[in-house]
């Protein structure tokens, strides 16, 4: 993903550091620039809950400026990141009981996502998704965009459309099951990666 | 291909997911994870699946602005003596501009009609061209400028100043001397608002920028032609195959027989850049070697000692030999400190982003800097504050 003739002005990871110990919030400012939605994505897997993932992050974010000035930080810059993001994520669930005890269980010993900022920046991933959606039938398109993007409950979703909740079950699994099949390549890459 | 789920599985899935499962759907989904591992699988993949297919939706909705908000708010408390210091400037000032106030009116009118907020060009700064200092191998530094002699002589070579053009040239004397004589050593300063020209005695013609020291000797005698370089300069290398013509700097070799090319290599920046215009060079560092194309970019990182070649629009970077700003999509961090060298102001910002914001343009290195300012504020990106040789970047 890198363009040539990037890699003169990236500032590396090290050196952001080295400002922000030097008090120099510019350097807090790169490496939010450079992982903030990274982080936010990854958390999200956790939680579930985009706000609550923004919370987390950006606590983080001032845990670092304020361990950096400590010279706290004695791993890779990515990695005290992530891994301090994935623990607050982890407390958050242990903490509150909104979302499901099986994600809770499964997402502490398991993560489901990489910390590779690239493979969740991929901007084919977002295209492959979004063709593959598109190549579902229209109905099955649509209840499948209002459960998963919209986050309405199959309740909300059948009166909103006007049919039964057994159909936006069936048409979800339908949707599933093609998206699936779409996106073989993409989850075997991942699966061998990083399982 | 693996084993289904089966749909019953399936719809509890999709009700965990969304957050709407009852809890008998939870144990019944709790079975069947714990009867074999395949079954765990595929529960992950579905997790995967579920998660890779969100991510392209969560970007959308995350309000970095925001975020970036808080987090400043939080730690601009650390970020105590820069920004803190101004504004103590700024409350001084305030509270002396009460003090005039309540003394004399006819200050207050004054200072009316300069609001101090606005962008006001007290004294105009203007560069000024084509100074240089030359230290002689006696030790005696000379200020170059019209009112001195015109020939100066050094063992073995002559120097030649030329003041229309503004430039040295230096000829070699004797040649049947040359090859056993030690190398005599001049050196050329040029300092902030300066560039000068120079000839070498192998005809190579260097242009110095600003802020920029060439140590060369009078006469190239030995294998090679070795100059050393702080600062900026540009090469134009007389071609000669047998005696490589080489330029030291703190970090990084070049090396080049006949070609022309522009080294930026100043002291407190992170990187040195070599870029080729035409012909070929070598590069070496410590423990790395390229070759050098026309059209690229070798640059090294001094922290990380990397080394990358990338290719480049050579123009942006030998545009100050024509006397052009050339900034392509150029932060404004990098903008200040070229202007800090070529106008003699100190460039401060008052937030964060302004040094990070990009702009495109060219303009005369000629012109005042005030004429410069206001292109660069007509973007209404930037908003500058001017107070003598002092200018306060914000973001607008």
């Amino acid at each position: 993903m890198n363009q040539p003739g990037d890699d003169k002005e990236r500032v590396s990871d090290e050196s952001a550091l080295k400002l922000c110990q030097r008090n120099y919030t510019e350097g807090l400012k790169i490496l939010f620039d450079r992982y903030y939605n990274s982080l936010v994505i990854f958390s999200h897997a956790y939680t579930g809950r985009l706000e609550i993932s923004e919370d987390i992050v950006q606590q983080i974010f001032i845990k670092f400026w304020e361990n950096s000035h400590a010279s706290n930080i004695h791993c890779s810059v990515k990695s005290f990141l992530f891994t301090s993001v994935r623990n607050a994520s982890i407390n958050y669930l242990n903490k509150n009981k909104t979302y499901q005890k099986i994600l809770q269980n499964y997402l502490a010993e398991n993560d489901i996502v990489n910390e590779d900022e690239e493979a969740i920046e991929d901007l084919e991933l977002a295209k492959a998704v979004e063709e593959a959606t598109n190549k579902l039938p229209q109905k099955c398109r649509q209840i499948f965009r209002l459960v998963i993007f919209e986050e309405m409950k199959y309740q909300e979703v059948a009166q909103y459309l006007g049919i039964s909740i057994n159909t936006v079950k069936t048409q979800l699994r339908r949707a599933y099951a093609s998206l699936r099949k779409s996106l073989e390549h993409l989850l075997l890459f991942t699966l061998l990666l990083f399982f | 291909m693996k084993k289904n789920i089966p749909d019953s599985i399936l719809d509890i899935i999709y009700a965990v997911l969304n957050d709407s499962q009852t809890e008998s759907q939870e144990k019944q989904l709790e079975t069947w994870l714990n009867e074999d591992a395949e079954n765990r699988e595929l529960f992950k993949e579905y997790l995967s699946l579920h998660q890779k297919i969100k991510s392209t939706r969560l970007k959308d909705g995350i309000d970095r602005k925001k975020a970036w908000k808080n987090i400043e708010k939080k730690v601009k408390k650390h970020d105590s003596y820069r920004i803190q210091f101004r504004n103590k400037l700024v409350k001084y000032a305030a509270s002396l501009a009460i003090l005039i106030t309540l003394g004399a009116g006819l200050y207050v009118l004054v200072e009316k009609e300069q609001p101090p907020q606005k962008t006001s060009y007290d004294e105009l700064i203007t560069p000024r061209k084509n100074q240089a200092l030359l230290t002689l191998s006696t030790g005696e530094v000379v200020e170059i400028n019209k009112k001195i002699k015109k020939y100066f002589n050094e063992p073995n070579a002559t120097i030649i100043k030329d003041d229309t053009n503004n430039y040295l040239q230096y000829r070699q004397a004797n040649q049947q001397k040359q090859a056993s004589a030690e190398p005599v050593y001049n050196t050329l300063t040029i300092p902030r608002s300066g560039k000068y020209k120079l000839i070498l005695s192998d005809s190579t013609v260097v242009w110095l920028n600003s802020e920029t020291t060439l140590k060369y000797p009078v006469s190239f005698t030995g294998k090679e032609r070795m100059v050393q370089l702080e600062g900026e300069a540009y090469f134009e290398i007389a071609q000669n195959r047998e005696t490589p013509f080489i330029v030291e700097t703190n970090g990084m070799r070049i090396e080049a027989t006949g070609t022309s090319f522009n080294v930026m290599a100043y002291s407190e920046d992170k990187k040195i850049e070599a870029t080729l215009v035409e012909g070929r060079i070598n590069v070496y560092t410590e423990d790395q070697h390229r070759n050098v194309e026309p059209g690229k970019q070798a640059s090294f990182q001094r922290e990380q000692k990397e080394l990358s070649i990338n290719s480049v629009n050579t123009s942006y970077y030998t545009s100050w030999v024509q006397g052009v700003f050339k900034f392509n999509n150029t932060r404004m961090r990098e903008i200040a400190k070229r202007l800090h060298r070529w106008y003699d102001v100190n460039i401060s910002f008052r937030d964060t982003i302004a040094p990070e914001l990009r702009f495109t343009g060219v303009i005369d290195k000629n012109e005042s800097i005030e004429k410069l300012f206001r292109v660069i504020e007509a973007t209404d990106k930037v908003e500058l504050t001017v107070k003598e040789k002092e200018v306060l970047v914000s973001k607008k």
